[in-house]
């Protein structure tokens, strides 16, 4: 009955795909996913296989199911190993590591997937090929200091013109176009689209980013939703890095799932955890906006009312003083007295001192005139006797007595020869 | 007055809003001066708000027409 159904199934797609012929039979999907699972079952190729592949997007499930793709460098499928196997799996598998899968290669029908039932599982390395060469990437950009926190650039608080490079058709463009819509719609946005998944994307979004440069935007948004690493690994590109890291525009980044860090996430100037959140961190929201402005007014006023009010105070305590002064004024006249009291007491003062003055020159002058050795340098000398008495007459001398005649460089000792009176 | 009928833009409006209110904060000006800011302060407030109220997002499309692989 079954090898019936599948005859004529066989011959149908014959006829459709081989042929070219075109039968107006119709098939579910239901039906088609059916009997490609046939043939897989039918193939004892796909029994009791060990494969060997690094593991990637690892994920265990609460109810004890283990789902991951196995992968090389060029290929990769998917895995599962419901609790039961998963239960005897000796490690617990993470992603990049190297095992070796021991089990079916079959087909989930509801997905139209094939995929591999694991039996068991070996660990062959800790860290695979594809890892190793991530982590060696990584390692090389940090120590030439790609990833410094002082190179990234700043976020301008306003932005004029915002780039955004993101898929077209992709939830990242709607999820962003939305939120800055909503936040910030005085902005102008350059939508530039790419190819963010496989071999063209690195060309794809490099030129996207060249052409936001081009268009002077103030920032760029790079985004992609999320999607499995090899969908992602894309960004971890050492050539797109590269070129990011040059770029002089700020850009931030929202790539995959919030957990997951490309190196493109590493070197962008923001990393955002999605792409509305990326669209969030580049735009002020309008409402805050429109909440500061009111705030500023409040405080135009305020401002204003305490500078009248300071000055009004001001003014009231001078217009105080000025009334006390007028009230006060017979005070002025005798401030007035005992000012001019003062000038003449400083004039009496000092024609005093100049009259002393002049008194004690004349007094200086004339005891100059008497000092003695003014008399000398004249001329004259003084007589002593032998008692160092003065002689200022020969009558208080006689002859023969010694006399001391004193000079002014010297003295000499004389004899009274003669006496005559005047 | 001033910017009246100028087409200031949103960004320029608002950074000059800021060094105003700054600027009356500090306290430094005398009542005349205050009163010009305070005056030019409330206009660029009216051209901040305009320009929010009046915003429609401008979109340039660009780039690759292609869909992702």
């Amino acid at each position: 009955m079954l090898m019936g159904f599948l005859e004529v199934l066989l011959k149908q797609f014959r006829k459709i795909f081989i042929y070219g012929e075109f039968n107006m039979q119709k098939f579910t999907v239901s039906q088609i996913n059916r009997f490609i699972k046939q043939i897989f079952s039918f193939e004892e190729i796909f029994y009791g296989i060990n494969i060997e592949g690094e593991i990637s997007n690892f994920k265990y499930h609460k109810t004890g199911h283990m789902y991951f793709t196995l992968k090389d460098e060029k290929s990769s499928i998917y895995c599962v190993f419901f609790k039961e196997q998963a239960d005897v799996v000796s490690f617990m598998p993470e992603d990049g590591m190297v095992v070796v899968v021991h089990g079916d290669v079959g087909v989930y029908e509801a997905y139209g997937r094939y995929q591999i039932y694991g039996i068991s599982m070996k660990k062959v390395e800790e860290e695979g090929n594809l890892q190793k060469k991530l982590n060696m990437l990584k390692n090389k950009l940090s120590k030439e200091g790609l990833f410094n926190l002082e190179n990234k650039k700043k976020l301008p608080q306003f932005p004029r013109k915002i780039g955004v490079v993101a898929a077209n058709k992709g939830a990242a463009i709607e999820d962003i176009l939305k939120i800055i819509s909503k936040r910030f719609p005085v902005v102008k946005l350059y939508v530039c689209y790419a190819i963010m998944q496989g071999k063209s994307a690195v060309k794809s979004v490099i030129k996207s980013l060249k052409l936001c440069e081009k268009k002077e935007v103030d920032i760029i948004i790079l985004a992609r939703g999320g999607g499995s690493k090899e969908d992602l690994e894309v960004f971890d590109d050492e050539e797109m890095v590269r070129f990011i890291s040059e770029i002089k525009t700020p850009i931030v980044s929202a790539i995959g799932h919030e957990n997951d860090w490309s190196v493109v996430d590493l070197v962008s100037d923001f990393r955002a955890s999605t792409p509305s959140s990326a669209a969030a961190s580049v735009c002020p929201d309008i409402v805050n906006i429109f909440e500061r402005i009111n705030t500023y007014k409040d405080l135009f006023r305020r401002v204003l009312i305490k500078k009248i009010e300071d000055l009004e105070f001001r003014l009231m305590i001078y217009k105080k003083d000025l009334k006390f002064f007028q009230r006060e004024r017979g005070f002025l006249k005798y401030f007035e007295i005992v000012r001019n009291f003062k000038k003449q007491l400083r004039y009496l003062i000092y024609k005093k001192y100049e009259k002393c003055y002049l008194v004690f020159e004349k007094k200086r002058i004339l005891l100059s005139s008497l000092n003695p050795e003014n008399i000398f340098k004249k001329g004259f000398a003084l007589i002593l006797d032998e008692n160092e008495k003065k002689i200022s007459s020969v009558k208080r001398t006689k002859v023969g007595k010694v006399l001391n005649v004193c000079f002014k460089d010297g003295d000499l000792l004389v004899e009274v020869v003669k006496k005559s009176l005047r | 007055m001033e910017f009246e009928g100028e087409e200031i833009d949103f960004e320029t409006a608002f950074k000059e809003l800021e060094k105003i209110t700054n600027r009356l904060e500090s306290d430094k000006d005398g009542l005349e001066e205050s009163l010009k800011l305070y005056k030019k302060g409330l206009n660029l407030c009216r051209i901040c708000e305009e320009r929010l109220k009046n915003a429609k997002l401008e979109i340039e499309y660009d780039g690759e027409e292609n869909l992702e692989e």
